[in-house]
């Protein structure tokens, strides 16, 4: 059934030179689609507006380059002899198989290297959790952690939570920004501890001329306060009964908060806690008994003082104030300027910063401590939508334009450290320095060594390789103690992935590494895990591998734990993760009628996971799928559901042998990695994919093709340095610049 | 008046760990208007994975069913307060992938475009949100939601490439945008508790200039501002950017009307008695039912106090992967296990997890039936939705969905039996005859082809 191997390279080689020349357009219309129609118009009839894969409706090659999505898989499904499904007696022999893959596939990459530059533009976006969070912990010097009251972000796009098309913002999200900018500030910000004195005569309402009051009965004396802290206060209060023994109460807020009997002059003393906010402070004088009277009344916060804050302080207080009322606003001025310099990532004009000031002076103008003032201002900026988005200025046209050197600083920053930019990246943009391209690679180099791009790597690994959830939504039934699981070894799993990936980037090692390499970067905790001798340190560290069971992200433990149930291993999960995550080729949805898996008739007879799966693959609905899916998977089957290794499985000896539907075979991860290696292009141009997808926050579009293999193609230059990668993206033209697109258009609805 | 606060707790008037109630406290501070009788409330509670359909459906017609399938019989107590709704499906989600698509189609029966990202598009807002559109601005929160289940994001590339964040949600305040829902229930707490009305500071009216410049109304000022500059930005950004500043706008606008309502209180209805319920510790129960049963209560006590007359409430997210082992005899997930193809062992884990379900639907109902509002009771006054998007857990099933229609809705409704409408008919048509009895007149929602008489 197969053809020879070498056969088949043979041919494929000599098809790409044939395409190489010959027209395009007429090779489609006289070989292409006449063997489309014959083998896939039953099903795919273009006239029918129900069908998901509606690529005979192209009837041009020139077509195809717009539907590049649906094309890629068109490919793949016929190589993979997915399609035409099996039951269809109509078949394409092994010979038209190659010749319409290989001509779709090369035509794509051909075509994609041919299409215009393409810039498109980013969605307004918001800052998701981890953003909002770090931007916070650069812009104030505090590392709160705010964001676990937030509502998870959704992920969207490449299939990263940074996309702005599933990044909403509903009411309770703006309740949770609002609620949370106060505590940033008054965790930020020193505003002098509350200590208010007056006179009995203060209090209104007002009757008295002397400092003390006298308060008949069945009568109150109130006064209204602020408090700035939420905290505990102390309220004091001379009390003298002018006759008999009057009982008195102190109410706050219109609750009692100490009743009192008088018999001679007192100091009433009460302790509170306060809510940041308007107060009313009361004493009543009760029904029976006589007059009192009372005076010097005493409001005194009990909030120690806090050092820690300094340095909060100081970024926030960068321009000091004199005591004049004007040397103040002077003062705030400057300070919020600079605040919202820095949270909106670009320079602000004078029109918006008096906006803010407005919010300075309805503080001052009740005397709040000019503090209060500059945090009224502030709270504003942290709700603002300049600060909760990025917020790109809208291109003139379709044509393609440079991004405004800010607006540039900001998605270099999000892009590597998820966060805001620095200094130096806000100073580049002020001198106008970021469209060139050697200070690009410089600031590359720079934010890649700056530990703060350990978030790039955190967020772009546990998403693209799944393993974020590891430890967490991924852990073995019950504890786990049973089969070797602890909560420690959770997160150690989930974090190897991360540190691996930081390695290879930090000291520029190829992106095939990531495939097969005799490094792994473990801790003391994994090393247990793993078996490996010898490994004390609790941080990760580069280690060499001592056999070869690791390396690459297809030792990772973390990685074989996402592709496991609970209870076992899956060598569909695993196989359809490499086909996905690793080669960037979507696996095909399970068809709606899955016949039931057999049963097993020998209760007693042990199986191993392969032997069952053997048993399903027998059947030909499912079999056109998981012969592609299962032989990886089975390859696999060294590593036990928590990744360790292991050479039998109930005491039957591991079969990690497998066939790849080319006819390649294979025994064990390393061969199986091997294999995997040849398929290099792939690999890269669907981590060129991911990192593009990440780096701009949103979909990729059939019209970015071009840029991928721009990427990939100066990827293969350098040797897979991965370094290159990161730059590569950063100097691509959607990274740096944007044009007008017009409105999406709705994607198809079916007739009913 | 007052019941003695503990000295350290006067908190602006509500407490860390005050004993409700507080709203009666708060009604005499104000004297606000009470109404004379009670409101209709509504709540849609969502369940995901189906059911087993051999031990939901009853035997016997119309008043005379038998109650004691192994699924309803939970119900049993609460016989006479629901109506089982029968052959109701949402007919866009039939032949599409049978989770995804089929959550957000749950409360409006729209066609979900499959989408990683771009355009995504539910068809039809929900109805909870519609409703509080029309009636959520006579409470201080125009609508509730909650969740307890932790929400799964990315891709589902193996479902045909669908945003998984399609699943996580029922409620949708348009075509496009998710309401998102809260799953903490300290928060939660906070929220009913922050959207009651202003406590009253003694000598200073709500809406007195005076009262105007002071910090109550700082955060009004501040939305005033940022809202000006979303109205700006709409000028300078493209088309596809406005959706995204407007729906910031529109949340700035939602916050604003909920901090306006605390400060001029609105015409209420007022219970008496008490309604226990601690203030929740942070974070997270790490038991399933103990959250559950405190996000249960929090809906309630969001009823009773009248701060919402809408709320959504979702069991669980689509192809939920919480791990239900604690259950005894069950180890596995909820979706995991509801494709159980018919093995006996599976299938019984996976009924277990619907009886689960079924005991707090119950534990839910009885407790509104046992709370007295001036003599009818809060289930008398209320329309509880509990259904499943797929009959069949195992085969996704669209047709004849599980669908329970508890309470009386403040009169409007003959419970105590079943409706066995004709085969296929929308959901959307219950859902007119409820927004009706919210007094919501709708010419037709999602795919009505009608009304479904429930006198």
């Amino acid at each position: 059934m197969y053809l020879p191997m070498k056969k088949t390279f043979l041919l494929a080689f000599f098809l790409v030179l044939l395409f190489a020349n010959a027209d395009n357009e007429k090779y489609f219309q006289e070989k292409v689609r006449p063997l489309l129609d014959k083998y896939c118009f039953d099903c795919h009839d273009p006239e029918d507006e129900d069908s998901e894969s509606p690529f005979l409706e192209d009837k041009n090659a020139k077509d195809i380059t717009h539907n590049r999505h649906i094309w890629k898989s068109v490919a793949a499904q016929i190589r993979n002899r997915t399609m035409p499904p099996k039951r269809k007696k109509k078949q394409p022999t092994e010979f038209e198989r190659v010749e319409l893959a290989t001509w779709i596939d090369t035509y794509l990459r051909s075509s994609a290297l041919e299409m215009p530059e393409y810039a498109g533009a980013v969605l307004t976006r918001r800052l998701n959790r981890d953003e909002y969070d770090n931007t916070i912990r650069d812009l104030v010097g505090l590392d709160l952690g705010f964001s676990h009251s937030f509502p998870m972000d959704g992920g969207g796009g490449e299939g990263f939570d940074n996309n702005g098309e599933t990044l909403f913002l509903p009411p309770l999200l703006l309740e949770r920004y609002l609620e949370s900018a106060q505590l940033i500030l008054d965790k930020a910000i020193i505003t002098p501890r509350l200590m208010l004195n007056f006179d009995g005569s203060e209090m209104l309402p007002a009757n008295s001329d002397t400092p003390e009051r006298h308060l008949p009965t069945k009568s109150v004396a109130r006064k209204v306060f602020n408090s700035y802290l939420k905290g505990e206060y102390e309220l004091k209060v001379n009390i003298t009964a002018v006759e008999g023994n009057p009982k008195i109460k102190l109410l706050v807020d219109g609750i009692v908060a100490e009743t009192f009997k008088l018999s001679s002059p007192k100091v009433l003393k009460t302790n509170v806690i306060l809510q940041r906010g308007i107060h009313s402070l009361a004493i009543q004088n009760g029904k029976s008994e006589g007059e009192i009277s009372f005076d010097n009344v005493k409001i005194r916060s009990l909030q120690k003082g806090d050092d820690k804050k300094k340095s909060s302080h100081q970024k926030i207080f960068k321009f000091s104030a004199g005591d004049t009322k004007e040397s103040q606003r002077l003062a705030a001025q400057k300070n919020v300027t600079d605040f919202m310099y820095r949270a909106f990532r670009r320079p602000v004009s004078s029109d918006e910063i008096s906006k803010y000031m407005a919010l300075y002076d309805r503080a001052i103008n009740r005397d709040d401590p000019y503090e209060e003032g500059v945090k009224l201002a502030l709270k504003a900026v942290l709700v603002s939508p300049h600060f909760l988005f990025m917020m790109e200025k809208q291109a003139a046209s379709k044509k393609i334009q440079d991004l405004s050197q800010f607006e540039l600083a900001s998605r270099l920053s999000y892009f590597l450290w998820a966060s805001m930019p620095d200094t130096t990246l806000f100073d580049l943009a002020q001198k106008g320095k970021l469209n060139d391209k050697s200070v690009l690679r410089q600031q590359v180099k720079r934010m890649l060594a700056d530990e703060k791009s350990f978030s790039f790597f955190t967020k772009f690994t546990g998403q693209w390789l799944g393993t974020k959830d590891v430890g967490g939504k991924v852990a073995p039934l019950g504890r786990g103690t049973d089969i070797g699981y602890t909560p420690a070894l959770g997160i150690a799993l989930r974090e190897e992935p991360i540190h691996l990936l930081n390695y290879v980037f930090q000291t520029n090692k190829s992106l095939l590494d990531l495939i097969e390499s005799d490094y792994m970067v473990i801790n003391k905790e994994l090393a247990k895990h793993y078996d490996v001798k010898g490994i004390k340190h609790d941080d990760f560290k580069i280690i060499k591998t001592p056999n070869k069971q690791r390396g690459g992200v297809l030792g990772l433990g973390g990685v074989h734990m996402v592709t496991s149930f609970p209870q076992r291993t899956s060598p569909v999960l695993r196989g359809a993760w490499v086909i996905e995550t690793i080669l960037g080729t979507p696996v095909p949805p399970p068809p709606d009628n899955v016949p039931e898996l057999p049963v097993k008739k020998n209760k007693k007879k042990k199986i191993t996971i392969r032997q069952m799966f053997e048993q399903h693959r027998n059947n030909d609905v499912c079999s056109a799928c998981h012969n592609l899916i299962d032989p990886i998977g089975f390859g696999l089957e060294n590593y036990d559901l928590l990744g360790r290794w292991r050479t039998e499985e109930k005491g039957i000896p591991v079969d990690a042998s497998g066939v790849m539907p080319s006819g390649e075979k294979f025994n064990g991860p390393t061969e199986l990695k091997q294999i995997i290696l040849k398929q290099k292009d792939e690999f890269g141009r669907h981590l060129v994919s991911k990192v593009l997808g990440y780096g701009l926050g949103r979909s990729l579009l059939d019209e970015d093709a071009g840029t991928i293999e721009r990427i990939l193609n100066n990827l293969k230059e350098n040797g897979f340095k991965s370094q290159n990668l990161i730059e590569s993206v950063v100097l691509s033209t959607p990274f740096r610049k944007i044009q007008l697109i017009s409105r999406a258009a709705k994607a198809k609805k079916p007739k009913h | 008046m007052f019941k003695p606060i503990s000295r350290r707790t006067v908190l602006r008037g509500l407490g860390t760990s005050m004993a409700l109630p507080w709203l009666e406290s708060m009604s005499s501070v104000y004297g606000a208007d009470k109404l004379s009788k009670p409101p209709v409330r509504t709540a849609f509670m969502f369940m995901p994975n189906g059911v087993w359909p051999k031990d939901w459906t009853p035997k016997g017609s119309g008043e005379k069913y038998n109650v004691n399938t192994p699924f309803l019989s939970h119900l049993r107590n609460v016989k006479d307060d629901f109506i089982l709704m029968e052959n109701l499906w949402n007919k866009k989600t039939v032949g599409r992938n049978g989770h995804w698509p089929k959550v957000p189609a749950f409360l409006g029966g729209g066609f979900v475009v499959r989408t990683t990202g771009r355009n995504m598009d539910v068809g039809q807002a929900s109805l909870d949100q519609e409703l509080a559109k029309h009636i959520g601005h006579k409470t201080p929160l125009p609508s509730l939601e909650l969740s307890v289940d932790e929400p799964r994001t990315g891709i589902d590339n193996a479902g045909g490439g669908f945003a998984r964040i399609y699943g996580n949600h029922i409620s949708w305040r348009d075509t496009h945008t998710p309401v998102a829902s809260e799953r903490i229930p300290l928060m939660a707490f906070n929220r009913l508790f922050k959207s009651g009305p202003m406590p009253q500071i003694p000598g200073m009216k709500p809406n007195s200039p005076a009262m105007k410049r002071s910090m109550a109304y700082d955060d009004s000022s501040i939305l005033d501002l940022v809202r000006d500059d979303a109205k700006s930005l709409q000028r300078k950004i493209s088309i596809n950017d406005r959706e995204k500043v407007d729906e910031y706008f529109e949340s700035v606008r939602a916050v604003e009307r909920q901090i306006q309502n605390s400060m001029t209180p609105q015409k209420r209805w007022v219970n008496e008695g008490r309604f226990e319920l601690t203030k929740p510790e942070a974070g997270i129960p790490k038991d399933h039912e103990t959250h559950l049963r405190l996000m249960l209560d929090i809906m309630l006590l969001a009823f009773w106090t009248d701060s919402t007359r809408i709320s959504s409430f979702m069991f669980g997210n689509a192809q939920s992967g919480k791990n239900y082992s604690f259950l005894p005899g069950v180890k596995g997930s909820f979706h995991g296990l509801s494709h159980h193809r018919e093995d006996p062992k599976v299938l019984k884990q996976y009924n277990q997890i619907i009886h689960f379900h079924m005991k707090q639907v119950a534990y839910v109902l009885e407790k509104m039936k046992s709370m007295n509002e001036g003599g009818s009771s809060l289930l008398d006054n209320s329309m509880v939705l509990f259904g499943s998007t797929i009959k069949d857990g195992n085969k996704h099933h669209e047709r004849d969905l599980p669908i329970i229609l508890a309470g009386k809705g403040g009169g409007a409704i003959r419970s105590g039996r079943r409706i066995t409408s004709a085969k296929e008919t929308p959901l959307c048509n219950l859902y007119m005859s409820m927004s009706d009895i919210m007094g919501v007149k709708q010419k037709a929602f999602g795919d009505s082809t009608g009304k479904i008489d429930l006198t």
